[in-house]
């Protein structure tokens, strides 16, 4: 047995904006041993949910559990609400739900691939996939009328509508973004200092990933076709051309492509709500209080989220959990990283997109 | 949405959950407990790949001093949601170790009620 | 490879692609979501808007002679316009398309005393209500 080094990763490192922390022993390079603390910004979300506030404002609590993903978390919260008072949601509502929950991964997603690219040591590609996400979060402004705090689903719809000039604005940097992004896919696929760099680096097999219950695109890089825009309808995703999309390889290279395709995937989904949207009002008056138990899952850019909410006819519901994608993710990374170069960590961490203001809630 | 409840009693959880669970057909998504005055109502919750909205919920009762079996030897990713169980409403799950999320000095068991 | 160096020399003598904002100003965008305005002519006080805000952005504190005084934080405020869609009267709060000025070019204002003023007034209001009933 050689000697033992202990080496604290997190919670404030280099490559991670995360508050995240592991502590690996380590024998020369090789990690023998890990051990995780998510805790660092637990806020007591739930808690504050299940006291202070009325139904009708916790969406936009639980909007702030997460800024990236933030309309994924209200529209779980809205979808199970919606079914336990019965609420029949405007179809126009519907799509303009889709378009804000695209938008939402498509920048999501860049932003995975930017940071990845960063702890590659690419700067210049994480220049460029940043320099195009600005696009998206400008639409996203455009739309919602804020950059990442969207607030624009609501019980019952949502808040505003989109006017013709938003929509011809929409189209014409959709364009632009699908142009950018095809280069970036280019750029990603091809490249040979990234190929050197994640291929056949942090691997997950399909054994492991069906043994471990992984969600989203790590899931789906290793040949688990698991998603729930495929297993649960909230939203009308295959009236506008949603795919599924797995991979092969399970490595640090296929979860980068899985994001990258599904980038593309919902560009095109982009213009398709844009032809389809139907006509209507955008949201219903919400009379009533929640009773019975509800659970939904959502497809959050990171993978399943799943929303539990229980009322009992009170203006402040009884009980509301939230299970984020990174949460069900953290077994397999700890898995993961036992055998592996301690210098592989940072990259490996980020190939997850781990997003820990959701995890600690 | 097609949902199969089972209530078991907290002795019988983890059999019945054996014996059902196949992990190349459902996936396990979290264990969710609920305070309701007095006792836990816990859950199980599991959902069917690639079908939609099928689930399959495992519901127990237990009071706050019980032991809460646990799952990892046949789930091994379950330990994460057993430990938020742990600390959060302070029950004593069987292997769980307390402070994944909260610290010495915070609040005990913030989720329960009163 | 070959494109991404093409591509970056290309960059070298393009437009920076940030705002350089201290020296150049940094227009807020259209369909911003910003402060609420509030006109107190139309107002009914009906308390609406206190009920819907999800922060607590506004209070009403109770005057002795019964009538209410409005209060708004803008740096709390999450500009959701909650309390623009529940207002029964049009007009009377409007989103405009400006942020709160940076909170160090005026005081703050002391919320946690008015949030403490604004419960006992209303405490006071509504024994002073109960005992004329009765
Ligand atoms: S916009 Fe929202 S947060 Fe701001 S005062 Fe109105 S209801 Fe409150
Ligand atoms: S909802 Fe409108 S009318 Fe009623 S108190 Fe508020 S501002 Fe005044």
């Amino acid at each position: 047995m050689g000697n033992r080094i202990t080496i604290p990763f997190g919670s404030q490192h280099v490559a991670l904006p995360e508050p995240i922390r592991f502590v690996f022993q380590t024998e020369n390079e090789k990690i023998v041993d890990v051990e995780v603390d998510v805790g660092y910004v637990h806020r007591g979300i739930e808690k504050a949910c299940m006291t202070k506030f009325k139904y009708t404002q916790v969406g936009y609590v639980v909007a702030r559990v997460c800024g990236l993903c933030a309309i994924s978390h209200t529209l779980g919260y809205v979808t199970a609400v919606e079914r336990l008072m019965n609420i029949e949601v405007p179809k126009k509502a519907l799509y303009l739900r889709l378009l804000a929950s695209e938008l939402d991964r498509v920048h999501s997603h860049l932003l995975a691939m930017g940071h990845l690219a960063e702890v590659a040591g690419y700067e210049n590609l994480f220049m460029h996939t940043f320099r195009d996400r600005e696009l998206v979060m400008e639409l996203q402004e455009l739309v919602t009328g804020n950059r990442i705090q969207f607030d624009y689903v609501t019980v019952g719809g949502v808040n505003r509508d989109l006017t013709p000039e938003v929509e011809k604005e929409l189209r014409e940097k959709l364009k632009i973004l699908q142009e950018k992004c095809l280069w970036l896919k280019d750029v990603f696929e091809n490249d040979y200092t990234i190929k050197l760099r994640w291929k056949g680096v942090g691997v997950i097999t399909p054994e492991m990933a069906i043994e471990l219950n992984v969600v989203g695109p790590p899931a789906r890089a290793s040949e688990l076709a698991t998603d729930v825009r495929n297993e649960f309808n909230y939203l009308p995703f295959k009236e506008v051309g949603y795919k599924l999309i797995t991979m092969k390889g399970g490595d640090i290279y296929a979860r980068n492509m899985v994001r990258v395709e599904e980038t593309l995937n919902s560009l095109d989904m982009l213009f398709n709500i844009l032809d389809g949207m139907p006509e209507g009002d955008i949201k219903v008056p919400v009379k009533g209080l929640p009773e019975g138990e509800a659970f939904v899952r959502i497809e959050a850019p990171r993978g399943e989220l799943f929303y539990y909410v229980k009322g009992s006819k009170k203006m402040v519901l009884d009980r509301l959990r939230i299970r984020v994608p990174t949460f069900a993710n953290v077994p397999v990374m700890k898995e993961l990283f036992i055998g592996m170069d301690y210098a592989d960590v940072p990259a490996t961490v980020i190939s997850f997109d781990p997003c820990l203001s959701c995890t600690a809630r | 949405m097609k949902v199969e409840e089972v209530k078991v009693s907290l002795r019988d959880v983890r059999r019945a959950i054996k014996d059902f669970y196949d992990p190349e057909e459902w996936h396990f998504i979290t264990v969710n407990g609920t305070d309701v005055g007095g006792r836990i109502e816990l859950k199980w919750f599991f959902t069917k790949y690639g079908e939609e909205e099928a689930f399959k919920v495992f519901t127990a009762e237990a009071n706050y001093d019980d032991e809460i079996p646990t799952l990892t030897y046949i789930i091994p990713s379950a330990w994460i949601s057993e430990w938020e169980l742990a600390d959060l409403l302070g029950l004593n799950v069987e292997g769980a170790k307390k402070g994944l999320f909260l610290d010495p000095d915070s609040p005990k068991a913030p989720l329960r009620r009163g | 490879m070959k494109d991404m160096f093409i591509e970056s020399l290309k960059n070298l003598f393009r437009k920076p692609a940030t705002v350089k904002y201290p020296l150049e100003p940094s227009p807020t965008p259209s369909n911003y979501r910003g402060l609420i305005v509030y006109k107190e002519e139309l107002c009914i006080f009906c308390t609406k808007c206190e009920m819907v805000c999800p922060p607590g952005a506004i209070r009403f504190t109770y005057n002795e002679d019964g009538s209410k005084e409005f209060h708004y934080n803008p740096y709390l405020c999450i500009y959701c316009g909650e309390c623009v869609r529940a207002c029964p009267k049009p007009g009377c709060l409007i989103q405009v398309e400006e942020t709160a000025p940076s909170a160090t070019e005026e005081e703050l204002p002391n919320w946690d005393d008015l949030e403490r003023k604004a419960d006992e007034s209303k405490k006071r209001w509504l024994q002073a209500r109960k005992k004329k009933k009765s």
